[in-house]
C-alpha cells in the first residue's frame, strides 16, 4: 500500500468516524434535550397547578369566611333585634284591649325569626364546629328531610375520624351541595347518604331514586350558573386531594361518590 | 487486512436475512399498523428482493436494479417523513425529491449508467440526512413523549441516520475505491454491510414497539 493511498484509508477512516460519532452524538442530544424540556414543563406545569390550587382554596376561604361573618351578624345582630321586638310586641300586646288581635303579627314575626336562623345555619352550621362534619352532616339530612318531606337516610361504617376543620368544611360543602341538588331537581323519593371510612380512604355518598341527569351535558352547561354547582363540587373535592365520581342516568337515579384519603388526622 | 469473500457472503446473508424479517414483522397485525410502518416494511421488502435477485444476476443487470431499488426507496422516505412530519413540509419534500429524481435519472442515463449509481446513493443519502435531522428538530420543538425510546419513529430515524451517515463518504468515493482500492473493496463494503446490520436491529427494535402498541390496542379493542 503506497503513502497516497494509506493516506486515503486514514482519511476515509477518520471522516466516516467523525460522521457516526457526529449522527450518535445527535441522537443522544436529542434525547437529552428533551428529556430535560419536557421535565421543566413538568415542573412548571406543576407550579402552576399548585398555583391555581393555591388561588382555589384562598377564594373558597374568603367565601367561607364571608359567610361566616353573614351568619354571625344575621343570628347575632337581625336575630337579636328580632328576639327583642318580639319582647316588645308581646309586652305591648299585654295592654292592647284585643291582644289576640296582634297574635297574626306575632306569627309572622315568628316566622321570621326562624327564617333568619336558617338562613344563618345554613351559610355556617355551628354544629359543625362543634360537633365536627358527621354530626352537622346528619343534621343536614334530619333538617332536609323535614324540610323537603322527602325520606333521606344517614349512615356511617368504620371509625370516621376527626378531619382538619377546612377539610370538613369542604366535606359538609359538598355533601350540602349534592343534597341541595337532589333535593331540587331530582325528584326522588328516597336520599341515602353514607360515610364509609376503610384503611386509607374515606368515601361519602348520596345516592337517590330521581329521574337522574347527564352528567357529560350537566358540566359542560355553564349556562345560567347550571353547571356550576358540580364544578364547585369537583373544584373542593381537588383541593382535598379527592376524586369526585358521578353517575347517573336518566331516569335511574343518581350516585355521586366522593372518596377522599385520610392524611390529616387529628389524634384527639 | 484482508477479508475472506466467504466472510464478506456470511455477513450478506446475514444483513438480507434481517431485510426479510424486518418485512416479515410489519406483517405481524399488519392492518394497525400505521401507514408510515407499512411503508418501511415495503421499503425493507423491496431491499430484501433486490439482494435476492443481485445474487444472481451480472454487474450490468445488478446496478440499475440496485439503483432502481434506491430511487423507490427515497420516494418512499420521503412518504414516510412527509406523514410524521404531519404534512408540515410539502414544498421541501416536492423541491428535494425532484431534484433528486432529475439527478438520478440524469446518472442513469447519462453519466454512471450502468455501474452502480454511487452519486445518486450520495445525494439520496445527504437528501436523507437533512430529513431525519429534521425529524428530531421537531421531536425537540414538540416533545411529544418524555420517553423517547418508546417511539417507533425515533429508532427508525436513529437507525437510518447512523447508516446514511455512516456510508455517506464510501458512496462519494466509491468510484475511487473499485479503481484504486480494489483489493480491499470486499472490507470496505462488509462495513457498509455491517452498518446496515445496525440499522436493519434498531428498526428492529423501533418494530417491536410499534408492535407493542399496536397489540395493547388490539387486546383493548377486543375488551
Amino acid at each position: 500500500m503506497d503513502a497516497g493511498t494509506s493516506n486515503f484509508a486514514l482519511f476515509f477512516f477518520m471522516a466516516t468516524v467523525g460522521m457516526l460519532v457526529l449522527s450518535g452524538s445527535i441522537i443522544l442530544f436529542v434525547v437529552f434535550y428533551q428529556k430535560r424540556m419536557i421535565q421543566e414543563q413538568l415542573k412548571r406545569q406543576a407550579l402552576e397547578f399548585e398555583y391555581q390550587q393555591k388561588m382555589l382554596q384562598a377564594e373558597l376561604e374568603s367565601q367561607e369566611s364571608e359567610r361566616r361573618r353573614l351568619a354571625a351578624d344575621l343570628h347575632d345582630s337581625i336575630g337579636g333585634m328580632l328576639s327583642t321586638i318580639r319582647v316588645g310586641l308581646i309586652t305591648a300586646g299585654r295592654s292592647l284591649p284585643d291582644p289576640q288581635s296582634i297574635d297574626e303579627t306575632k306569627r309572622m314575626l315568628d316566622d321570621t325569626i326562624s327564617s333568619v336562623r336558617r338562613i344563618s345555619r345554613d351559610l355556617m352550621p355551628s354544629t359543625l364546629e362543634k360537633f365536627g362534619f358527621i354530626q352537622a352532616i346528619k343534621e343536614l339530612c334530619e333538617r332536609f328531610q323535614a324540610t323537603a318531606k322527602i325520606s333521606i337516610s344517614f349512615s356511617e361504617q368504620g371509625e370516621i375520624p376527626t378531619l382538619e376543620q377546612q377539610r370538613e368544611l369542604m366535606i359538609f360543602r359538598i355533601v350540602q351541595e349534592l343534597l341541595n341538588n337532589a333535593v331540587k331537581h331530582s325528584q326522588a323519593t328516597l336520599i341515602e347518604v353514607s360515610l364509609c371510612k376503610d384503611e386509607h380512604r374515606l368515601t361519602v355518598t348520596v345516592k337517590d331514586d330521581g329521574v337522574g341527569f347527564d352528567v357529560v351535558e350537566q358540566k359542560n352547561d355553564k349556562q345560567f350558573g347550571k353547571g356550576l354547582g358540580l364544578f364547585s363540587i369537583e373544584n373542593r373535592a381537588r383541593l382535598l386531594n379527592g376524586i369526585v365520581n358521578f353517575e347517573s342516568q336518566t331516569g335511574r337515579g343518581s350516585k355521586i361518590t366522593l372518596t377522599l384519603p385520610v392524611l390529616h388526622e387529628k389524634t384527639t | 487486512m484482508k477479508l475472506e469473500l466467504d466472510d464478506f457472503l456470511l455477513i450478506f446473508y446475514f444483513q438480507t436475512a434481517l431485510s426479510a424479517l424486518v418485512a416479515c414483522f410489519v406483517f405481524l397485525r399488519f392492518n394497525l399498523r400505521p401507514f408510515y410502518v407499512k411503508l418501511i416494511g415495503l421499503s425493507f421488502f423491496l431491499g430484501f428482493i433486490t439482494h435476492i435477485v443481485s445474487l444472481g444476476v451480472d454487474g450490468k443487470i445488478r446496478n440499475p436494479i440496485q439503483t432502481l431499488n434506491e430511487i423507490i426507496n427515497f420516494i418512499i422516505i420521503i412518504l414516510v417523513y412527509h406523514i410524521v412530519l404531519k404534512k408540515k413540509y410539502r414544498l421541501y419534500f416536492i423541491i428535494t425529491g425532484s431534484l433528486f429524481l432529475v439527478f438520478a435519472l440524469y446518472n442513469i442515463f447519462f453519466f454512471q449508467k450502468t455501474e452502480l449509481n454511487s452519486y445518486t446513493y450520495a445525494l439520496s443519502s445527504f437528501l436523507m440526512m437533512g430529513y431525519f435531522i429534521l425529524y428530531f428538530y421537531r421531536l425537540m420543538v414538540e416533545l411529544p413523549s418524555l420517553h423517547l425510546h418508546r417511539l417507533p419513529m425515533f429508532w427508525f430515524n436513529s437507525g437510518f441516520l447512523i447508516y446514511r451517515a455512516g456510508t455517506l463518504l464510501l458512496f462519494i468515493f466509491r468510484p475511487y475505491l473499485i479503481h484504486v482500492l480494489n483489493d480491499d473493496l470486499l472490507l470496505y463494503w462488509s462495513f457498509h454491510n455491517s452498518l446496515s446490520i445496525v440499522e436493519h436491529l434498531m428498526i428492529l427494535v423501533g418494530l417491536l414497539y410499534d408492535f407493542k402498541s399496536v397489540n395493547t390496542r388490539h387486546l383493548s379493542r377486543q375488551m
